[in-house]
């Protein structure tokens, strides 16, 4: 079903459209909200907060083709102020990443597949050298599909900047990309990007400076 | 082999370090191309000229060089225009260049690659699945607000209905309405304890002296203004006192059980108004009680559907 029916029905107090709208667009947000905080679980928290938030703003969204930027908009705020409130709070009280993962895990989880994907897990990791606000740029346009006067109307950016921005994140990207795979292109396969030097096996964590 | 892959592979193929299919492949074409057979024969007669050292310095290191001591190294004006190129919304003049760049730029070539690689590997970034226990919390956490959604006035309908049916609320009604009516009227510092005198000196007036004096007051009145509240009243209050009037009877008409109800209602609030003029409160709580009886009468025989519709 089409995005503007399917909001219709969700307006109208129709659970199944509601459930059906939960499904469709919940791996988009939990993608968007893993990495931004770099934790599946926290990222399990976070895409809950934005479908609450969804529910309750779903009048305010009048435009279905504008559904997907406004989702977008919500994770991407939620994620901001978890990443403040996380840094706000006494060092003490923090788990390292990595700490986190393991006791959350207790078998195959998501992020399980996600980092065992080994081509993911090289672009991840590049991802987290970049600059904050490159790696948003990524994050929004390259991966997320934004179009540019979105992301510079999120991001409160003028548009030429935000063009010549992206194109130099892509190639600081790139070459991330090449120096974390020794100089060498990725392989289109798994095996050989699992070769790939300097790669380890856990995600860490993004930069919570610079953020706005 | 085509002339373009010939030449690539010349340095090669008079080095000898050709495959024997690749090296078969390029003396055949040699053998039909007349240019490309001129080229190898003239690259060879250089290199027999120059030494073999020649041979070793890939031509492109020569062109290499001659850009970087003219006009200087060609890269970063190319990688400027690389994702343009990989987004395939470069101009075909400089799409053309580029390319020729990066087919001659071992580094280029390789930030061209990976970015060609990122823009297959990035998309399907955006979506992570969860695992699936993920929906069904969703789902229940939102379930709570789902009552919010339903329009304001189906809310406030079904809170009134759920309020109706419960059997202790003709009791509640009375204990409210007594406290309200206590309050209101039975205290000393009640803001209406003397509307009941009050109401029984306007009763026990001499109806003659009353009017007399007032029809003379009326009558100034009058002339000014009766005219004018006459019509204003006929179009407002007066006609829409008329059209509620006409279309609660005709609901009523529809829902015959109205008719009883409303008659027990308007009996019990005159028993009422009685009982709180002589300020017999106790008599005033059962009539309370009996109005809130009449109030759920009311409204089911306002919410049942008429005869026409029932099965």
């Amino acid at each position: 079903m089409d995005i503007g029916p399917l909001l219709d029905r969700c307006r109208q107090g129709d659970e199944l459209a509601w459930e059906a709208l939960v499904r469709g667009h919940q791996a988009r947000i939990y993608g968007l909200a893993y990495h931004y905080v770099g934790s599946a679980e926290e990222a399990r928290d976070l895409t809950q907060d934005v479908f609450i938030r969804i529910y309750k703003g779903l009048d305010a969204c009048t435009e279905p083709g504008h559904f997907v930027p406004w989702t977008i908009r919500i994770a991407r705020n939620a994620c901001i102020d978890h990443l403040r409130r996380r840094k706000a709070r006494p060092p003490s009280q923090d788990l390292p990443v990595d700490e986190a993962w393991d006791l959350a895990a207790g078998g195959p989880s998501p992020e399980d597949d996600y980092v065992a994907d080994s081509r993911r897990r090289l672009v991840h990791l590049a991802l987290q050298t970049l600059s904050e606000l490159s790696r948003e740029i990524i994050l929004l346009k390259d991966i997320q599909g934004l179009q540019f006067e979105e992301i510079a109307t999120l991001l409160d950016i003028p548009i030429g900047t935000l063009k010549s921005r992206s194109n130099r994140a892509r190639l600081e990207l790139a070459r991330k990309v090449l120096a974390l795979s020794g100089g060498r292109v990725p392989p289109e396969n798994e095996a050989g990007a699992a070769s790939a030097p300097g790669v380890p096996r856990t995600p860490r964590a993004p930069r919570e400076e610079n953020l706005q | 082999v085509n002339c373009e892959r010939f030449e690539s592979q010349l340095e090669a193929f008079l080095d000898g370090t050709l495959s024997d299919v690749e090296r078969r492949a390029a003396e055949s074409h040699r053998s039909s191309c007349v240019a490309c057979d001129a080229l190898a024969s003239t690259w060879a007669e250089v290199a027999g000229a120059l030494g073999p050292e020649a041979l070793a310095v890939p031509g492109v290191d020569l062109a290499g060089s001659i850009v970087e001591r003219t006009s200087g190294a060609a890269c970063g004006r190319a990688q400027s225009m690389l994702c343009d190129l990989v987004d395939a919304v470069l101009p075909a003049a400089d799409a053309e260049l580029v390319r020729a760049h990066v087919q001659n730029c071992t580094r280029c070539a390789a930030l061209h690659a990976t970015l060609c690689w990122l823009q297959r590997e990035l998309p399907p970034l955006a979506a992570v699945q969860p695992d699936a226990q993920l929906t069904s919390d969703i789902l229940s956490v939102t379930a709570g607000m789902r009552q919010r959604r339903t329009p304001l006035h189906h809310g406030v309908r079904d809170w009134f209905a759920r309020l109706v049916a419960r059997p202790r609320f003709a009791w509640e009604v009375a204990y409210v309405g007594t406290l309200i009516v206590v309050l209101l009227f039975g205290t000393s510092a009640s803001p209406f304890r003397s509307v009941p005198e009050r109401a029984l000196a306007i009763i026990q007036i001499d109806p003659r002296d009353a009017v007399g004096g007032a029809s003379q007051r009326l009558r100034d009145l009058h002339g000014g203004i009766g005219n004018v509240g006459a019509r204003a009243w006929d179009a407002t209050a007066g006609r829409a006192l008329q059209s509620s009037r006409d279309a609660g009877a005709a609901y009523a008409d529809q829902h015959p059980g109205m008719h009883d109800a409303l008659a027990d209602f308007r009996a019990h609030g005159g028993e009422l108004r009685q009982h709180l003029s002589g300020r017999n409160f106790a008599g005033a709580s059962l009539m309370l009680q009996a109005m809130g009886g009449d109030v759920r009468a009311l409204w089911n025989s306002w919410t049942a559907p008429p005869p026409e519709a029932r099965p």
